[in-house]
């Protein structure tokens, strides 16, 4: 890989091209990051994909819960290879008791994906625990754990509504757009749970929080049966099913706080594998001398369809809504700018691209580079596949290279690093750590608070700035084994920067612990990557988001298309 | 004995890594210390026991003279004790250069702490160099046999092992070596009170909230969160 002008040259295996991709200089800013929108390879996006093109069949083996809403219901996802299950737990909750904070300990539903077809012991297994949630223990048969709640704004709306055998307002249902949250969804050994390695290799599901999209959309479907439920049990024969068209306006919401920044810096060079997939999915795209008219027509309905989309995003919080009025003025410009090319030739998607750089917003780039991968599912979705890194159990051995060696990759690599003077109070004003009363990771004021001898290792430019303060103390020839063995301290920091599988976007090159950083950006990111929509900032750490919204409900895959919906069709 | 409690790998791995640095090390050190208790616990070897053991020593503030001094066929720790972790990460950082167990010599590790920590580093050294590896702990013990990614049965002889007077280091030659300890399938049996005391330890890495940090949460206690 090496540098081409402003562009990264990188080999392309599947075209058999050399691609200029966007530079990890221009794409890894935490304020680029924290525009970005979701894309076709999204993991919702690529679940639904997968879940569609294997043939699965859903339905529920058991709806067992009352007319007060209360009791169990299992969901089956049946495939050609395993089934999962999705174990509900509808609960009566005091709405005094109803909070959205991870560190809440009741909620209006609970839920298990299940490695299986659980029978009545397991599923007594799990009543016993999955209520609980994070106080409760599981095993390697349980893949998923999550929770919702209940919105009070649309919830019981919705199910007066049908109850009387009226449909509710297309309108209402659009201004929050889902009845339940989740507040958490937990993979990964948490609590017991299956570790992922044990998922990792089967088909469809190795790509990263596959399992964890797949439990949130079978929740969808579970909370639209448990709407229609409680319409017929408050209605009785007078009730009405939930109108379909309108039920696909509904996703599953979602709050999401601090808890999931540290993520993309903790594993940083999976992170850098899901920004190289998209930017080699962007370069692609922009490799081609001329547009086919098929796709040059989508990539023109698919900016009309933003378009409509982003005139319905509205959100209270200041800077977003500038950002959001922003982003509705660049669309409009991308539309009449695209309008007066010629797509047969002139490089057309790289022209759009380059002239989107130098014209729009962030938000108005990144969602441009949505739109431009979004006609050429043939050209990327393979790329979905290989987003995820194959888990070592222990990093390899050996440490090839000297002081010397290290001292100069900083200095050539990570001028961002070593930029900041990082005895200016501002440049580490912050420290994240993890909360004692909520064993989550928080963020706090390093020169206000006590606490910050015991920060998370993400302050990683002062990091590598001290590291590197104490190479050029070193003998030049010193063995980094031998550095280590002195200066232990750095360990984490070596560690990063002699990663292999780190690439070119393996860093973001800011400050995440200065007093400018805004942590709701790493946030944002990660949400992108998920296939969230419609951020909704509540604060500078935690935001609110909708997840499937338009899509297909598991009982209608046979009907509709499972990847025509992100940025719906106002029309339909 | 209570019954075990039924943990993940992550699961191994995080409590691990956090009751390291509870215990003070730096987070670079305390991530390798949960990657080796995660690869032993994999295969049923008390990992987090032997870690639990080992913090004990690694919990003062010179716990860096536990390093072993590389130099010569005969390593020491300017302690006097070598720690096992710390043995292993001095060791597989140096996979690429010249071990003295290469080529038909012997390293002798002289008074190491729990030398079952060492075994996962090991295992890395073999992968690196393409070799099997022979480790004894004494004359009492079998001698255990390390390839890439596993460790013969023999490794439960020096489980629970405290201190072993000297551990040898060869390459294994060309004989048959005893059975792998087979990977474990599902969860992992963890003793409760060993868990418990590594909760502790994880518990000095977490932070109290100060009053203002609670106002700014992750959310702010001033926005209606049920809406």
């Amino acid at each position: 890989m090496g540098a081409a002008g402003d562009f990264l040259a990188v080999p392309d295996g599947r075209t058999g091209r050399t691609l200029r991709l966007r530079p990890p200089e221009t794409v890894m800013r935490l304020a680029r990051l924290g525009a970005f929108h979701q894309t076709r390879l999204s993991f919702l996006r690529a679940t639904l994909r997968h879940v569609a093109a294997a043939g699965y069949r859903f339905g529920y083996d058991r709806w067992d819960i009352g007319d007060d809403g209360v009791g169990t219901a299992v969901y089956a996802a049946r495939g050609p290879e395993r089934t999962y299950s999705l174990v509900c737990f509808a609960h009566d909750l005091d709405p005094a008791m109803r909070t959205d904070r991870v560190i809440a300990e009741a909620w209006d539903a609970t839920y298990t994906l299940y490695d299986g077809i659980p029978d009545d012991g397991e599923i007594e297994r799990l009543r016993a625990n999955t209520p609980k949630q994070e106080a409760g223990r599981y095993r390697h048969t349980d893949l998923i754990l999550s929770r919702t709640n209940k919105s009070a704004r649309l919830f019981d709306h919705v199910v007066d509504c049908l109850a009387a055998g009226r449909q509710p307002a297309a309108a209402r249902l659009d201004d929050v757009g889902y009845v339940m949250r989740t507040t958490a969804v937990y993979g990964n050994g948490k609590f017991g749970i299956a570790d992922r390695h044990r998922y990792a290799g089967r088909a469809g599901f190795g790509g990263p929080f596959r399992l964890e999209m797949l439990t949130v959309w079978m929740i969808r479907q579970f909370v639209a049966d448990l709407v229609d439920h409680a319409a017929r049990a408050g209605g009785g024969a007078g009730a009405v099913p939930l109108d379909r068209a309108l039920r696909r306006r509904l996703g599953i919401g979602n709050s999401t706080g601090l808890g999931l920044g540290p993520f993309i810096v903790n594993h940083p060079a999976l992170f850098a594998r899901w920004v190289e997939c998209r930017e080699l999915a962007l370069g692609r795209v922009c490799a081609q001398e001329s547009a086919p008219a098929a796709n040059w027509s989508a990539f023109r309905r698919w900016i009309a369809r933003a378009r409509a989309d982003v005139a319905t995003w509205t959100v209270p919080d200041p800077l977003q809504a500038e950002k959001v009025d922003r982003l509705a003025d660049d669309l409009d410009r991308l539309d009449a700018f695209s309008a007066g090319l010629d797509p047969a030739s002139g490089a057309p998607w790289a022209e759009i691209r380059d002239w989107a750089a130098e014209n729009l917003s962030l938000e108005g780039q990144e969602l441009t580079v949505s739109l431009l991968i979004e006609p050429h599912g043939d050209l990327v979705d393979d790329l979905a596949d290989r987003m995820a890194l194959a888990e070592t159990e222990m990093p390899p051995a050996g440490l090839s290279g000297n002081t010397g060696d290290l001292r100069g990759r900083i200095e050539d690599g990570f001028g961002w690093a070593l930029a900041p003077d990082y005895a200016v109070a501002d440049a580490q004003a912050r420290f994240w750590y993890v909360s004692a009363n909520k064993l989550e990771p928080r963020l706090g004021e390093r020169w206000e608070e006590a606490g910050a001898d015991l920060e998370l290792p993400l302050a990683t430019g002062r990091d590598i700035a001290a590291c590197h303060a104490d190479l050029c103390e070193a003998a030049q020839d010193e063995q980094l084994a031998d550095f280590l063995l002195r200066r232990p301290e750095h360990r984490h920091t070596v560690r990063r920067l002699c990663d292999p599988e780190l690439g070119p976007y393996g860093q973001i090159r800011d400050n995440l612990v200065g007093a400018d950083l805004l942590p709701l950006n790493l946030l944002r990111c990660k949400l992108a990557f998920f296939g969230a929509t419609h951020f909704d900032p509540k604060s500078d750490r935690w935001l609110r988001i909708n997840m499937f919204c338009h899509a297909p409900y598991p009982d209608e895959l046979d009907s509709l298309p499972p990847d025509d919906w992100i940025l719906p069709r106002r029309d339909a | 004995m209570p019954e075990p409690l039924p943990c993940s790998l992550n699961e191994i791995q995080s409590q691990a890594t956090k009751a390291a640095r509870g215990a003070g090390l730096p987070w670079g050190v305390a991530d390798e210390a949960g990657r080796a208790a995660r690869w032993l616990e994999a295969r049923g070897l008390a990992g987090l026991s032997a870690l639990d053991g080992a913090l004990d020593g690694l919990s003062a503030p010179d716990w860096r003279r536990c390093f072993p001094v590389p130099g010569g066929g005969a390593w020491r720790a300017e302690s006097g004790e070598i720690d096992g972790l710390l043995a292993g990460i001095t060791l597989a950082d140096r996979a690429d250069g010249s071990l003295p167990f290469a080529g038909g010599g012997a390293l002798v590790l002289d008074r190491v702490r729990w030398p079952l920590l060492a075994v996962p580093f090991l295992a890395g050294i073999a992968q690196a160099r393409g070799a099997r590896l022979a480790v004894s702990a004494g004359p009492q013990t079998p001698r255990i046999g390390i390839r890439p990614h596993a460790v013969t049965v023999s490794c439960r002889a020096i489980e629970g092992m405290a201190l072993a007077a000297a551990v040898r280091i060869e390459e294994w030659g060309d004989g048959g070596m005893p059975p792998d300890l087979p990977r474990l399938d599902g969860s992992v049996p963890i003793d409760k009170e060993v868990y418990a005391r590594l909760d502790r330890r994880a518990a000095r890495t977490y932070v109290p909230e100060s009053a203002e940090s609670q106002a700014r949460g992750a959310g702010g206690s001033d926005l209606i969160e049920t809406d």
